[in-house]
């Protein structure tokens, strides 16, 4: 039994839901329903700590086997969210029955996390290959749509990372996650500069002739995504027409970036399509500050403030004027890592930074102790979730990345996220606890 | 590959992006932890100020003449922005209770909103009104009534144009001057010493901190800081002289004109008036702009012919030059003949045959005619130079105007030639010659004192709040006109004779030394302007005030200008002499 727990993992795990208590407790305490917060909170945890128990003896092998079920009640459960789900500020993320109410999101990406490493380890002599690549975007593609359609652009933006460090880890080639990746780049770069130009040069005038480019091409969108889709098109199809054609001419490997890139494009102008426009804002507040004066940037602005008052050592618990006061929005939920700024100053926020790194760490040290492949992959999968959604939200809540509506693992408030988060570090607990006896 | 180094490279690539966090939490929370730490503050603590006392302003024997009074003001603070809504029934709310008109009302919230901070609605409200004003309070949030200062100015017009008045800024002028602490609706020196004295007099305001939240709603007070008062102002002004001006002003013929005291002694101006004069208090008001009064100072600014009260200069001119002598006598058959021209003499029938005491004493025009000729324009206008017109005294008040100077050497434009007529007229201060009733006040102090020459002052001294002391000012010579000893005197028992049994006998005082010279100058712009320019001290001592008074269009020195300037001696002796 002793030999089956890192206590470094459960230490800092504890520590970091202990130093979220007493966050949220602070952070909430002038809202008017600081009891039923502060209740549910505790309930939260408590059945969080329920659910890590429970995960860290399930034998996670069972997982495993039962990866096409957690897919399909994942996929079911998203579902059901558009159907019955209840609507709170524009987004349709939650399912209410008795007295709780239910993230499916949350837990399809712990659910995912293991369809994936089912998919990944299931192909280790694959790896090499696209497809391997391919496969994966494919087996997210249904679990993103339906998020989106929520729409949760957040949330779907945490499979990303997860996906890469999940196929970097299994082994797949750095050539196909770089292609991924320049795909990414690629659709990112064209919507942020869209956005960019749009709101620097509202009318068009004066605007530099990428920035006239590419707002055409945003307004004809049929004509340049087929001509973009050609190239692409040719690319896929060119061993297949030149064995028809009977001869050898390898197409330049640039002819496969150019592709990609084109893909990227008609991938980043169908999403400025699809885009609300308050998530437009929230990147244009980001991309140009001085566009809005209050709104998006005025809420990273205040919580900027917040972080930056705080000093060295902090305002105190429960003096934080920034969050007491209410200039910090969201300040219990995804602007919380602000308020420790505010609070407990530059060694609390550094404190909460190590605690996440050595929880990290354990998990990645578990990855490698695992005694098989797929609880490897699990491991860490868990780890870039814990890992992007810690840097995210922190660097939100520091001015480095737009405002995205992002929980802090472990310490905001909310009780979907903790459940999924307990239960996927239980799942970690339980591979280490069945790590190979040989080694540490 | 070895076996787990994919998995260090991800843990590589975390650490990265928590060494940029924390990277980031370093820059914010410890290099630029103070700017960002006033942010918050600013966020948090809205500012109700209380106007502080300002620096009140006495005369030489601490009399008061301008003082602070406490009153009671009605302020709004700004709140949620988007209390938009709630502005417009506010102001109509409010619009009964302060008097105002609700358009104007809502105009002054919707500027609080914008500029984010604290404004008063309505100034000075009486204690009776105060009490229904309290209501509001309470039924309104963001309405406070809060104690402050008012200036107050007891004596209403007494030394109006030196004191000067307080205004608004404008908002141009706030944009520069918010970052010296002054607030949108503060009042600032606008006009004469007011506006000199500014940076002295500016107390620190106090204020009434209060925390609010986010949508502006209080949260509690945070604490009252006391205002700091502004420094006290001891001008060297005699309130008894200058009031005695004002009155001879005031009852004038024209009720225009201006009148100086000097202390000659040391150069301490002993009163400064500009008639008409203003109330400095109607300013502080809404109702009196600047510019529908006349702000015009004409002792300073005003620059007029200085008539026969120049004939001092040129009999100085001569004498100190031997051009002629004491003794030299003309006769004056009423006009004097220069060939192409006749000039007249005042006294149509004549003087007959005059010498120096007499003709400076019934100021004969035709004896200045000849002597102006024997002594040379270029002399004159050099003695011009000596007595200091045509440069500004140095008197530290905006708008002092130089006058101008008149001789071969200063031809106006467009003339080509100096003309011997110009030198007749030249001779008794007509003719191009300009001067402000300043200069002369200087030029008369300067023959009281036999030539030293002090620059005017109006600040006696400073009394600095704290550890800075009183500032003193100390009087400036700034040259001596050196003449014989012999023509002083000659000078001397002549302007007594003009006192005792000459023009300037409305001057007289039994019991005082009083010397003086009348001028009567004639002007393109209607009635001659009535000129006495004189000095006056006990029996045997130097004399302690040189005046220069001015009527303008007032007619004749000797009946106008001369009883002002008894007056302003007589309240400068009135503790000496038991005799008036």
């Amino acid at each position: 039994m002793r030999r089956d727990i890192d206590w470094v993992f459960w230490g800092s795990l504890f520590l970091l839901a202990l130093f979220g208590l007493a966050a949220v407790a602070s952070a909430a305490s002038p809202l008017p329903h600081y009891g039923q917060i502060l209740r549910r909170q505790i309930e939260a945890l408590a059945a969080g700590f329920l659910v890590f128990g429970l995960a860290w003896r399930w034998p996670y092998p069972v997982y495993q086997g039962q990866a096409k079920l957690i897919y399909a009640v994942s996929l079911a459960l998203l579902v059901l969210v558009l159907v019955v789900g209840a609507s709170h500020k524009g987004h349709r993320s939650w399912i209410e029955f008795f007295h709780m109410t239910l993230q499916p999101s949350e837990l399809a990406r712990v659910g995912f996390i293991i369809v994936l490493a089912d998919y990944l380890s299931r192909r280790e002599k694959f790896m090499d290959r696209p497809a391997a690549v391919g496969g994966a975007v494919l087996l997210a593609i249904p679990v993103l749509f339906l998020i989106l359609r929520e729409p949760d652009v957040s949330s779907a933006l945490t499979f990303i990372p997860i996906i890469l460090a999940m196929l970097f880890c299994a082994g797949a080639r750095p050539a196909h996650l770089l292609g991924f990746l320049f795909w990414g780049s690629v659709s990112g770069g064209v919507i942020l500069s869209y956005l960019f130009f749009s709101a620097r040069y509202p009318g068009g005038e004066d605007a530099p002739w990428p920035a006239i480019f590419l707002m055409r091409a945003f307004h004809r969108v049929l004509p340049f995504a087929v001509s973009f889709a050609l190239p692409f098109a040719l690319a896929a199809g060119w061993r297949r027409f030149a064995e028809f054609l009977g001869v050898r001419i390898r197409l330049a490997r640039a002819m496969r970036w150019a592709a990609i890139a084109a893909f990227g494009f008609v991938c980043a102008v169908s999403a400025l399509h699809a885009l609300k426009d308050y998530q437009k804002k929230r990147v244009i507040a980001y991309l140009v500050p001085e566009s809005h004066a209050s709104g998006a940037s005025y809420h990273s602005q205040q919580s900027k403030i917040a972080v930056g008052s705080g000093g060295l050592l902090g305002k105190g618990l429960f003096s934080g004027t920034q969050s007491r006061l209410g200039f910090l929005p969201e300040r219990h939920t995804d602007f919380i890592y602000a308020v420790v700024g505010e609070e407990a100053g530059f060694v609390g926020a550094m404190g909460l930074l190590l605690l996440y790194l050595l929880l990290i760490r354990r998990i990645l040290v578990a990855a490698k102790a695992a005694p098989d492949r797929f609880g490897s992959l699990v491991c860490c999968g868990v780890a870039a979730m814990m890992g992007f959604e810690f840097l995210v939200n922190a660097g939100m809540c520091v001015g480095l990345n737009p405002v995205a509506g992002l929980p802090l693992p472990l310490v905001s408030y909310g009780g979907s996220s903790l459940l999924a988060t307990f239960w996927a570090l239980g799942i970690v607990a339980n591979v280490y606890s069945r790590r190979l006896r040989m080694e540490f | 590959m070895k076996p787990f180094s994919r998995i260090e490279t991800l843990w590589g690539i975390m650490s990265v992006g928590a060494a940029i966090v924390a990277l980031r939490l370093f820059d914010l929370q410890v290099m630029e932890h103070a700017a960002y730490w006033g942010a918050a503050e600013r966020n948090r603590v809205q500012v109700i100020h209380e106007t502080a006392p300002r620096g009140r302003f006495f005369d030489r024997n601490g009399v008061l003449l301008a003082s602070n009074r406490l009153s009671f003001s009605v302020v709004y603070f700004p709140r949620e922005a988007a209390a938009e809504k709630e502005l417009e029934p506010l102001s109509r709310a409010l619009a009964p209770e302060l008097r105002l008109a609700p358009g104007d009302i809502l105009g002054k919230l919707r500027e609080a909103e914008k500029e984010k901070t604290t404004i008063r609605l309505a100034e000075d409200i009486p204690l009776r009104e105060m009490f229904r004003l309290s209501e509001l309070k309470v039924r309104y949030p963001g309405i406070y009534l809060v104690r402050e200062a008012q200036r107050d100015y007891p004596d209403g017009v007494l030394a109006g144009h030196l004191i000067g008045y307080l205004g608004k800024m404008a908002p141009r002028a706030w944009r520069h001057l918010k970052r010296l602490g002054y607030r949108i609706d503060s009042r600032v020196g606008r006009f004469g010493l007011e506006k000199v004295f500014e940076d002295v007099l500016r107390g620190q305001d106090g204020g009434i901190d209060l925390e609010v939240d986010a949508r502006g709603r209080l949260q509690r007070i945070l604490g009252r800081r006391a205002g700091v008062p502004g420094n006290d102002v001891y001008l060297t002004i005699d309130s008894k002289i200058e009031k005695a001006a004002s009155d001879g002003l005031a009852s004038s013929p024209t009720r225009r004109g201006a009148a100086v005291a000097i202390d000659p002694r040391t150069g301490a101006i002993l009163a400064l008036v500009s008639a008409p004069e203003f109330d400095p208090g109607d300013f502080l008001s809404e109702e009196v702009t600047p510019g529908s009064v006349s702000e015009f100072d004409r002792a300073i600014s005003g620059t007029y012919p200085p008539g026969s009260t120049f004939k001092i200069v040129v009999g100085a001119a001569g004498l100190n030059n031997d051009k002629f002598s004491i003794k030299d006598q003309v006769l004056c058959k009423g006009f004097f003949d220069l060939g192409p021209q006749v000039f007249l003499c005042w006294n149509h029938k004549g003087h007959g045959l005059i010498s120096w005491y007499r003709a400076v004493a019934q100021s004969c025009d035709v004896y200045f005619y000849e002597m102006g000729l024997r002594t040379g324009p270029g002399l004159i206008e050099d003695y011009e130079r000596r007595f200091g017109f045509g440069a500004k005294t140095g008197l530290s008040l905006p708008g002092e105007a130089a006058g101008k100077l008149a001789g071969p050497d200063s031809l106006p434009r467009g003339r080509r030639r100096w003309r011997q007529g110009d030198t007749v007229n030249l001779s008794i201060g007509q003719g191009g010659l300009l001067a402000t009733p300043l200069q002369m006040a200087t030029m008369i102090a300067a023959v009281a004192q036999r030539g030293k020459r002090w620059r005017p002052y109006y600040t006696d001294h400073i009394v600095y709040s704290g550890e800075l002391g009183t500032y003193r000012q100390k009087p400036h010579l700034l040259g001596k006109i050196d003449l014989k000893s012999e023509v002083w005197a000659d000078l001397e028992q002549a302007l007594a004779l003009v006192v005792s049994s000459g023009t300037g006998a409305a001057a007289a005082i039994p019991g005082l030394e009083v010397r003086g010279k009348t001028g009567t100058a004639q002007n393109p712009h209607g009635r001659d302007h009535a000129w006495f320019v004189g000095y006056a001290g006990l029996p045997g001592e130097a004399a302690r005030i040189a005046v220069a008074v001015l009527v303008e269009n007032g007619g004749h020195g000797g009946s106008a200008a001369a009883p002002i300037a008894r007056e302003m001696f007589r309240a400068a002796f009135r503790d000496q002499t038991k005799s008036s």
